[in-house]
């Protein structure tokens, strides 16, 4: 008979709600509140030793001792597996769920699972180191989240091996390992390419992580003859001794400095230091990567109300997205408390 | 280069020059290329005053 352990908080351990919150560690013999859903889900294959309950507020404050104190009964108490939860996507429950999974793996080599709803905070904290299923976002999700960490936690307390996450129905712990497919490659991508090219569903085998957010488009000027226009660029123009120390490659920093140092003439005290492309032409012409000769003429002929009077760069090769994205955000807010309405970016 | 600004979040996108000079065009003499900037820059102008919903490569 399969011995589990069973986390629950204060609520589902039949003590009450929020105002019991703060309720201490305690243990019970045998299923409490869900416990009996498990033990339904095994059929006869397993059963729950012994519930470990805990209010949510007193697992958050005393964090390191309740875990000892779990730790500790688990020594006294042989079992196989423990399951918390499920916590659906309850915040400080789900933590506390993550985190006991995540200590007693660590500390007995005891596997563990739980069940959060996928946007419960915890998954992103714990996902590479918790087994969790994913359930709806609340307390009605609890039969299906009840047999699925069941089926979860039977394999783990046999020893079983997990496969792929979608397979197991578990959340991805971005894991990788190799099997052998039946299906030879060249046959795959072509299922895959005919299923595209017929714009069915297919399931990609190297998912490529996109969790940009969409930038909407900043309205359209109202009148551009009227606006101030700065120029940017990620083309690594600065004065030849670098003063902010601008890196050449996989920069972190920018600055900006007066448009008038690339007025006629000031190839030579002007250079690029990007890594990235062949800076010859530019630094013949710094004009070639921050056109100010051409914006003095769009001032001069109305086309633009006026350039602003400094010029802001970085360095664009080899840039992470996140550094872009800090940067991009930082010389906005500088562009706007000056003043400017819109800007030019040169890229190389 | 314009796919990828595009794939990743420009919204207003000006083909112009080459990689080493998006802004020049050292092929042309001196007069001929500032006359040439200055309409890139022209159209790169306009742009910042048109409305759109998505990203556009304005060719």
């Amino acid at each position: 008979m399969i011995k589990v352990a069973h986390y629950v908080n204060q609520f589902f351990g039949g003590i009450g709600g929020e105002q019991f919150a703060d309720h201490p560690f305690e243990t019970r013999d045998g299923a409490v509140g869900p416990g009996k859903a498990f033990e339904m889900n095994f059929d006869g294959l397993a059963e729950i030793a012994v519930t470990l309950v805990c209010g949510d507020n007193y697992f958050q404050y005393q964090t390191d001792q309740v875990i000892e104190s779990i730790i500790a009964t688990l020594r006294d108490t042989e079992v196989d597996v423990l399951i918390a939860g499920p916590a659906f996507n309850a915040g400080r429950y789900g933590l506390a769920c993550a985190n006991v999974c995540a200590a007693v793996g660590e500390s007995l080599s005891l596997p563990a699972v739980t069940g959060l709803f996928p946007d419960n905070p915890a998954v992103e904290m714990f996902h590479d180191r918790v087994i969790i299923v994913p359930t709806k976002g609340s307390v009605a999700g609890m039969r299906d989240a009840a047999a699925a960490m069941a089926a979860v936690s039977l394999k783990l307390a046999r020893g079983e091996e997990l496969g792929p996450a979608s397979v197991e129905g578990i959340l991805g712990r971005g894991i990788r390992a190799n099997w052998v497919e039946s299906v030879p490659p060249p046959r795959r991508a072509v299922d895959m390419l005919l299923a595209k090219i017929a714009q069915e569903d297919f399931t990609t085998e190297i998912p490529l992580a996109d969790d940009r957010e969409l930038v909407a488009p900043a309205t359209a000027l109202p009148d551009l003859s009227a606006a101030r226009v700065a120029l940017v660029t990620e083309g690594g123009l600065v004065p030849s001794h670098n003063p902010d120390k601008i890196e050449a490659s996989r920069a972190t920093r920018w600055a900006s400095y007066p448009v008038s140092i690339l007025d006629a003439g000031a190839a030579g005290e002007v250079t690029s230091i990007h890594a990235g492309f062949d800076t010859r032409w530019v630094n013949d012409d710094p004009n070639r990567i921050v056109p100010v000769d051409a914006m003095r003429a769009l001032q001069a002929d109305g086309t633009i109300g006026e350039l602003h009077d400094r010029f802001y760069v970085t360095v664009g090769t080899g840039m992470a997205v996140t550094t872009a994205e800090r940067i991009g955000t930082e010389i906005a807010k500088a562009l706007i408390a000056d003043g400017v309405e819109a800007a030019i970016l040169t890229s190389t | 280069m314009t796919s990828m600004a595009s794939a990743n979040g420009a919204l207003r996108i000006l083909p112009s020059g080459k990689i080493p000079h998006p802004v020049g065009d050292p092929t042309r003499s001196q007069e001929e290329e500032v006359v040439w900037r200055t309409t890139v820059v022209r159209h790169a102008a306009e742009a910042l005053a048109e409305p759109l919903d998505e990203a556009r490569v304005f060719a």
